[in-house]
């Protein structure tokens, strides 16, 4: 186990680097005209376009560049020429707990209710209770989650103000209540639109288990219904659940831009708005680092549960 | 000397059976029962068409489809274009005079059975049902075009790298594990950012339509890849292409002769869950800015127009909305249609 964690650890690092390149070509070398003048801001002087210049390496070429930038990265310090050379690597950092925490109660709710009801629809399959709770979840993933985010504001803030209309307030500052007040309706936006993939993909996978010899087996010997179901059919379900869920909360924590952007949460979703906005494109390459980085984590981490979970996977 | 009956398709699920036909030979009179079985695609289409669920999103579908290309029509039936604003007009409502735009630029006009403004006007005073409508040409052109490009692609490294397997294999799945582990509403912003600042990208200018269409199908290429790569590969281990290969096809021939046509009823299966995802990648790039460019209607568009009026004026983004979901509905259920026709472990 110990190797298997090194190889993977080793090739995310590998692959982070592969992302941070292509992200460097997008936004310097892909481009025509002088990289440092895009850097500077929307009205730089002659000054500052030769101060950026010479803090981004840009004057000695596109691999000098790069090693500027990933020196930048790795020591946190990443001035943003348009933001006054403030560094930008905190501003993201600061930016993460905010989408950490959405994405954190995002998932609580669309597991729960989209693992429950795949299941309720896999031992109901045929009945009218599964083909109802089959078509809420197409329609849910049918929803583009602006207009949902823009909908739940009219509803629960305009029509029924229960909700603030979007602001954030940290745990620390207003308490958990006010935070959970202030992130609900947000959360339960994205939680619509992911539960119907996890509803649908839960029924078939169980639907799939429940024919399975060994669940037989478990309900000759006798065991209890519930038993069976939680322990033989469940557990073997969870796999694929667990790597598209690996998948999905990471790819929530870079980018829940609609969610973010339509409720005004300062997280890295608003974090990448502002910056294309403002075109500060050092706020896009650090704000896409953290993003693609969540992800290859998150790549990493399903491997080494999916392994732990499959004992077939875990020789391998 | 063939014994066609009167081949009836049987609905009541079993596979056409022609009837006893009477076959004369040599003076005598036989009685045969033949099994016509139906090719596999011929049975596909029969499960579909009992589908009602999925002919009925087929439909519906095909109706979008078509109000969006009669877009001129519906243009000259409302008296006005897409883009055509009217800040400061007025029309007739229940007997009185209203004006389309508020002084204070507040859209006034909400969606009636009028013959101008059926879905009510936006900020600028234009029409949002005539937006909604042109916008639909141009989300679907954009979906339909990223969902080939994303099959074609997709479809073209999958059959390569499962095909050839080892160091082509895996040189072919990192790039694609890279790639997907970049943000794409990430990736399209980055890009979208750098191409507006030169206002052009190689022959394309920042504002075609061309450009979410090709960030959408590239971008989404690498994800179906994986599903076409292990088709490939799989297909690639039967007997049928060893046998092909004894009788001197090469490379080249396998892949796009042998293997090709049967990676084509999955790739039918994943057209249209691929068709909705576009439809919904357009709506959220335009939402962001960086999909169609304005004043080109869109679906996406729409909801971005109606952001700042979400409370008063809902309609604005509620018709690109509702569009966006009803499309990307149908397109689902077809999709799933389709997946259960195809399925050769479905009941015949």
């Amino acid at each position: 186990m110990g190797g298997f964690i090194l190889v993977r650890t080793f090739d995310g690092v590998i692959k982070l680097l592969l992302v941070s390149m292509i992200l460097f070509w997008v936004l310097v070398v892909l481009p025509p005209g002088n990289p440092a003048l895009r850097f500077a801001g929307k009205t730089p002087t002659d000054a500052k376009i030769a101060d950026v210049e010479k803090k981004f390496c840009f004057d000695q070429g596109n691999v000098g560049a790069y090693r500027c930038f990933v020196k930048m990265t790795v020591t946190g310090n990443f001035p943003s020429p348009s933001q006054g050379d403030a560094n930008v690597v905190p501003m993201a950092l600061k930016a993460v707990p905010v989408t950490l925490g959405l994405a954190i109660l995002a998932s609580i709710m669309w597991l729960t209710a989209g693992v429950t009801a795949g299941a309720k629809g896999a031992l109901k399959a045929g009945t009218r209770t599964d083909r109802s709770l089959m078509v809420g979840a197409l329609i849910g993933i049918s929803f583009p989650t602006a207009w949902l985010s823009l909908l739940m504001l009219k509803w629960f803030t305009a029509d029924i103000p229960i909700f603030p209309p979007g602001g954030y307030v940290g745990p620390a500052e207003g308490g958990i209540f006010s935070w959970m007040h202030h992130m609900l309706l947000p959360a339960a936006t994205l939680a619509i639109v992911s539960a119907g993939v996890y509803t649908r993909m839960t029924r078939t996978t169980v639907r799939q288990k429940l024919r399975e010899e060994y669940v037989k087996t478990a309900e000759a010997k006798g065991l209890s219904p519930r038993r069976v179901f939680g322990w033989h059919v469940m557990r073997t379900a969870m796999i694929p659940i667990v790597v598209m869920f690996g998948m999905d909360f990471a790819g929530l924590l870079g980018g829940a831009i609609f969610t973010e952007s339509i409720f005004g949460l300062p997280g890295l979703g608003g974090f990448v708005m502002l910056a294309m906005q403002t075109t500060d494109f050092a706020m896009l390459f650090v704000g896409g680092l953290i993003a693609a980085t969540f992800v290859i984590v998150a790549n990493t981490l399903v491997d080494l549960v999916q392994a732990m979970l499959d004992p077939k996977l875990r020789a391998a | 000397m063939t014994a066609a009956g009167m081949s009836q398709p049987n609905h009541a699920g079993g596979t056409a059976i022609s009837l006893p036909g009477a076959l004369v030979r040599g003076g005598e009179t036989h009685e045969l029962v033949t099994q016509q079985s139906e090719s596999p695609s011929q049975l596909a289409v029969r499960r579909f068409r009992e589908n009602r669920v999925a002919m009925v999103a087929l439909v519906g579908f095909i109706l979008i489809c078509s109000m969006s290309f009669a877009t001129p029509m519906i243009e000259k039936w409302a008296g006005h274009t897409a883009t055509e604003q009217n800040l400061d007009g007025f029309v007739m409502r229940g007997g009185t005079k209203v004006e389309v735009v508020s002084l204070q630029g507040m859209p006034a006009i909400g969606p009636g059975l009028h013959k101008q403004y059926l879905m009510g006007a936006d900020g600028l005073g234009r029409d949002v049902f005539v937006r909604a409508v042109a916008g639909g040409s141009v989300s679907m052109r954009v979906g339909l075009g990223a969902t080939m490009l994303c099959i074609v692609g997709g479809t073209l490294m999958g059959l390569v790298g499962g095909f050839y397997g080892g160091r082509v294999d895996k040189v072919l799945t990192y790039i694609v594990d890279v790639m997907i582990a970049f943000p794409f509403m990430l990736f399209a912003i980055a890009l979208t950012a750098a191409i507006a600042t030169s206002g052009k990208i190689g022959p394309l200018s920042a504002t075609s339509i061309w450009v979410p269409t090709l960030m959408l199908g590239i971008l989404s290429s690498f994800g179906f890849s994986r599903i076409m790569r292990a088709n490939a590969k799989e297909l690639g281990a039967k007997e049928y292409v060893e046998a092909a290969r004894a009788l001197g096809a090469d490379d080249k021939r396998i892949m796009f002769v042998h293997l090709l046509p049967h990676l084509v009823p999955t790739i039918i299966t994943y057209f249209g869950i691929l068709l909705a995802g576009m439809i919904l990648g357009e709506a959220g790039l335009s939402f962001l800015g960086v999909g169609v460019a304005p004043p080109t209607p869109s679906w996406g568009n729409l909801i971005a127009d109606g952001r700042v009026f979400y409370s008063t004026a809902w309609w604005i983004a509620g018709a690109g909305g509702l569009f966006v979901m009803l499309t990307v509905l149908c397109a689902n259920l077809v999709g799933e249609g389709l997946e259960e026709a195809f399925d050769p472990k479905g009941n015949r």
